[in-house]
């Protein structure tokens, strides 16, 4: 079996699309295409890439009379679930909410001191705690985009 | 998707770090003025307290900038 032939199979096999493939491999759509018709040859670096992303050795890609059904290396990790898959997206999204939230409400509460101060004060006036209002919704702001940083950082599992 | 992600934040950071000069000078001459003629306690320099939200939201939005931009 050709290489192309095989980064197609395997890409099936692992359920991606040819955009998802491309993104995890860090090249673009039409790139993948053209691997996988044979048209051009990945890079040795990108053949080092999609042997990890596909869990298959170099060796498997590269030489024609491998068996149907590639080696799974022993220390890679196997193939992404749907599930893990979803997760990580939900994930995506919820961090970078969470980061244009807090973001937009810094933004908000700097309108609000900049242009209305005596609001601020109403503010500060009517907060039941020793520490003032506007500074704990600022330092809430912050959090919130601290919490959408750190999703969005966590290595997946 | 990444390269998009990378614009994102740093647009995000170029906001918040404009913002952050607009409220620290805005609560400076409110607080300089509030010292000359209506007696306030409060020194001037207490204004750039704000900036620690701020620095810190456009520290967060750098990193994650750099952090796409790399990926």
């Amino acid at each position: 079996m050709k290489l192309s032939e095989k980064i197609y199979r395997l890409r099936k096999q692992s359920g991606l699309s040819q955009e998802q493939a491309a993104e995890r491999l860090g090249v673009s759509r039409q790139a993948v295409s053209k691997w996988e018709s044979g048209v051009s040859v990945p890079d040795a670096d990108k053949l080092v890439a999609i042997s990890r992303l596909f869990s298959v050795t170099t060796d498997y890609l590269l030489l024609e009379n491998t068996p149907e059904n590639p080696p799974f290396p022993e220390t890679s990790a196997p193939p992404p679930s749907p599930a893990g898959e979803a997760s990580g997206k939900w994930r995506m999204a919820a961090g970078i909410a969470l980061c244009l939230l807090g973001a937009a409400g810094l933004v908000l509460w700097g309108g609000i001191v900049a242009f209305s101060p005596a609001a601020v004060q109403r503010l500060d006036a009517s907060s039941a705690v020793t520490l003032s209002g506007s500074g704990l919704l600022a330092l809430l702001c912050t959090m919130l985009l601290a919490a959408g940083a750190f999703l969005l950082l966590r290595k997946r599992n | 998707m990444n390269a998009k992600l990378s614009a994102l934040f740093l647009t995000l950071a170029l906001v918040l770090s404009h913002t952050l000069c607009a409220v620290v000078a805005a609560n400076y001459v409110n607080l300089w003025w509030g010292g000359q003629y209506a007696g306030y306690s409060f020194p001037p320099y207490t204004a750039f307290f704000l900036a620690i939200p701020y620095g810190a939201g456009v520290l967060l939005c750098l990193g994650l900038a750099w952090f796409f931009h790399r990926r």
